[in-house]
């Protein structure tokens, strides 16, 4: 709505100016405070992405939250409030819909704060109505004191705000504020807005020897590991341990299609290893995902359903903690801290001979269209054998197969135009949709069968027996509808612009 | 965004009181409010201070020839903003019946505003007119304050009664709620008692009769911002908080039916998989900015 304008000052302006502005308007002072601001974003800089902030400012046992803009410092919501951990703890409401569409399951978690001093003024006209708020504060940044002064403009009333303008700009000649404080606190600890992200994004240049564009990409990839293991240990929030899993399940796919860059020994170890990094992590994985769903989607079952699911929940809860255990062990053990080691190993060496990587040397564009190539015409081939009676094998490996491409496009994807990959993932999606849900509801259905067996042997269980019976008989209808589907998102996937949008990261880019 | 609109076919029930001050808990919760004052005696208007104005007159402003946006006034609170009343609005009735589709008239004036609000809360002068329908067709819910007697709870009947007879109100929510709640009188403590056991339609949330709610024509301001810890602001937070329930938490879903089945964090994104997120043009990736038209 509203936007702010924000000027420097210099120390002990402040008093002079309150006099000036006094002739615009009334300037009632509405207090004077110390308070803590602490600015908060999610680890992967969501709400910065969008050019947003979370800023809380805690004086004593109050604090109050504004969610603004940074380019103009524009109001997005403001709540009498502490940030909460996760959006999801919000009540019901406008404000929790707007923070969970955009961080989703993330913590929040504390960027950075400083400690201020301000004055804030309203200033009013002859009806005692409030026609902008005025706010002057020192922040006490590691770099030194900054002094500034923000006007708010209230809508509906221009002239006033005009003339304060004139004052602070024409008259005062007040310089703008510059970096919002955000940036200078957030640098201040060493890190910088947005510096993580989920995302993998490799800069390879097309005539780049394989050998290198490898270790660029498992460089990329372990970083990403390592970046999330205090996350996924602490159970910070379940995105360390998915973006985790994520990256480990690139790299095992990196490798493969690197067969013949690498040393084949080291590269066959790391990918055994990362086998084990991937087994061991799933079942907390799995749990996450449960509980999301009985959090978010179970309580829109009918009322008697949800209740009688309700011990299933709590079995989740308890198993999740004795997985997380396992888990936080596999993640601190010798072995784990070997697979790191070994995979250090890897990136630090050079090109092994040409007996070992006979294509260590081959420009990474040519290699990246062949790989492209040939797992499209795999999944082609592989989809068109898929018929309603096929078994559900093969719909479960076409889906590993569509995940290698697009894990395969993804990493190459700075070879190419970016208005040549997004149409060609975009092509790919729907399937893999349809072929993930397909997925998702094979392995629900068996995590019911085992938690099934698990209440048959507790007394006074019957309710939620038949009600998981229920469930299962759900899963399984669902399930026949996506498997139908197949047909025609693979269909989808087959016709000729998808396919000529995938040939043409098929052939080698930067040659033409 | 949701509207909301107080409404009672009588006067003094606490309307007003409870437009001002649950449109400054919304805010205070979080919510970007406007707050609608649509009597043409304006008292929401004079508690947030703001002159009774709006140019060109209620005509004007009613057929689209004066901008809507450009008539809001900012409150004394961050994102509580207000569209005065004038005293044109007493012509308001005969303004919209010369107009075309009379009832659809206020919810294509709001329309502009969906993305700049969370909420918009209409101030309802006490009448049942082409006013009161066109806030009808409007609204998502009606917050229908009643003073605790037996002929109060007769004119909310009349009122479900008048929604149920229009089938174009049908996702219109009654939500009615007892103001002005005075413990020591009798007959206020057996109309409690007796609701509580037969209407599960009622708010829970009741607001007290308070010394505070009558001051606030001296400090033209909601209860909260002069007197955080009285019960009257601690009622009306709450009622806020009731409301909400009532609008956003997931209704059941009917016997037997299928609820449409997502993955829990939201469709991958095809770029970076991150989940998907509800952005204003279809699903978008928060992370790289992807989106996915329609
Ligand atoms: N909870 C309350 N306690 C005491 N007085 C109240 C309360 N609510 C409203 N009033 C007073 O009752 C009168 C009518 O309230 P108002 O909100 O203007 O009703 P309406 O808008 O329905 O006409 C006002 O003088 C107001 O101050
Ligand atoms: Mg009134």
């Amino acid at each position: 709505m509203s936007t702010r304008l924000e000027y420097q000052l210099e120390a002990g302006q402040p008093d002079q100016l309150a006099a000036r502005l006094g002739e615009i308007g009334h300037l009632r002072a509405c207090g004077r405070q110390r308070v803590e601001r602490t600015w908060f974003d999610t680890f992967d800089w969501r709400l910065y992405r969008r050019g947003q902030v979370l800023e809380q400012d805690t004086s004593g046992p109050s604090s109050a939250v504004r969610w603004r803009r940074l380019v103009d410092g524009g109001l997005e919501a403001a709540f009498a409030n502490t940030v909460p951990r996760f959006a999801r703890e919000l009540r019901p409401g406008p404000l929790r819909e707007r923070l969970l569409a955009l961080i989703d399951a993330r913590a929040l978690l504390p960027a950075a704060s400083v400690r201020c001093e301000q004055t804030t003024y309203a200033l009013e006209n002859s009806e005692q109505k409030t026609v902008a708020r005025i706010r002057t504060e020192v922040a006490h940044t590691p770099g030194g004191p900054v002094h500034r002064l923000a006007v708010e403009p209230v809508p509906g009333y221009p002239e006033p705000v005009a003339r304060v303008r004139d004052l602070l700009e024409q008259e005062l000649s007040l310089p703008p504020a510059g970096e919002d404080l955000f940036y200078l606190a957030v640098g201040a600890t060493g890190r910088q807005p947005g510096d993580y992200q989920s995302r993998l994004q490799v800069e390879l240049d097309p005539q780049m020897a394989a050998g290198a564009a490898a270790r660029r990409v498992l460089g990329l990839l372990l970083e990403k590991v390592l970046a999330n293991l205090d996350g996924a240990r602490q159970d910070i929030d379940i995105e360390f341990l998915h973006d985790l899993r994520t990256a480990v399940r690139r790299s095992r796919s990196a490798l493969r299609q690197f067969r013949g860059v690498l040393h084949p020994h080291l590269a066959e170890h790391l990918g055994e290893a990362l086998r084990w990094v991937g087994t061991v992590t799933t079942p907390v994985r799995d749990l996450d995902v449960h509980q999301v769903e009985f959090e978010q989607v179970w309580p829109s079952y009918e009322p008697e359903l949800f209740a009688a699911m309700r011990p299933v929940g709590a079995l989740l809860v308890t198993e999740r903690e004795r997985e997380r255990q396992k888990l936080v062990r596999h993640l601190g053990s010798r072995r784990f801290a070997e697979v790191l080691d070994l995979w250090r190993r890897l990136l630090n060496q050079a090109d092994p001979p040409a007996s070992l990587a006979p294509r260590a040397g081959e420009p990474i564009g040519r290699l990246a269209a062949r790989r492209i190539r040939k797992l499209h015409r795999r999944m082609r081939r592989d989809g068109r054998a898929i018929g309603p009676e096929t078994p559900d094998e093969a719909v479960h490996d076409l889906r590993k197969l569509g995940k290698k491409l697009r894990y395969t496009i993804e990493m190459f994807q700075s070879l190419y135009p970016r208005q040549m990959v997004k149409p060609a993932l975009a092509g790919l999606k729907q399937l893999q949709d349809c072929l993930g849900r397909f997925n998702d509801l094979t392995v629900q259905q068996a995590d019911f069968r085992t938690w099934a067996g698990h209440f048959s042997q507790q007394p006074g269980t019957a309710g939620t027996l038949l009600a998981m019976g229920q469930m299962i008989e759900r899963l399984r209808h669902e399930q026949r509808a996506v498997r139908a589907a197949f047909q025609r998102h693979f269909g989808d996937f087959d016709r000729p612009v998808v396919r000529r949008r995938l040939a043409a990261l098929g052939r080698p880019p930067g040659n033409s | 965004m949701k509207t909301l609109a107080v409404y009672n076919i009588k006067g003094g029930v606490g309307k007003t009181t409870a437009t001002v001050n649950l449109a400054y808990e919304a805010s205070r919760s979080g919510a970007r409010v406007l707050v609608w004052d649509l009597d043409p005696q304006s008292a929401a208007t004079f508690y947030f201070r703001v002159a009774a104005h709006i140019e060109g007159g209620g005509k004007r402003l009613v057929r689209g020839k004066t901008d809507l946006a450009g008539q809001i006034r900012g409150t004394d609170f961050p994102n509580l903003e207000l569209l005065p009343a004038d005293f044109s609005y007493r012509h308001m009735d005969r303004v919209l019946g010369q107009g075309d589709a009379p009832r659809d008239r206020l919810r294509e004036l709001l329309r502009p505003l969906a993305k700049r609000y969370d909420c918009v809360l209409f101030d309802c002068p006490p009448s049942i007119s082409l006013v009161s329908e066109s806030v009808f067709a409007a609204a998502d819910a009606l917050l229908v304050p009643l003073i605790p007697t037996t002929l109060s709870l007769r004119t909310l009947n009349q009122l479900s009664a008048f929604r149920d007879e229009r089938p174009h109100l049908r996702d219109l929510r009654v939500l009615p709620f007892l103001s002005m709640v005075d413990r020591r009188k009798r007959l206020h403590r057996d109309v409690l008692e007796r609701l509580a056991a037969r209407r599960s339609d009622f708010l829970h949330t009741h607001i007290p009769y308070a010394s505070e709610a009558e001051k606030m024509g001296l400090h033209r301001a909601p209860i909260g911002s002069y007197a955080r810890r009285s019960p009257a602001a601690a009622a009306f937070e709450q009622l806020w908080d009731e409301i909400q329930q009532q609008l956003y938490e997931p209704a059941p879903l009917p016997n037997g039916s299928v609820p449409e089945v997502t993955t829990p964090a939201g469709r991958p994104c095809v770029i970076c998989a991150c989940p998907l997120a509800a952005g204003p043009r279809g699903l978008q990736c928060p992370n790289c900015g992807y989106a996915e038209e329609g």
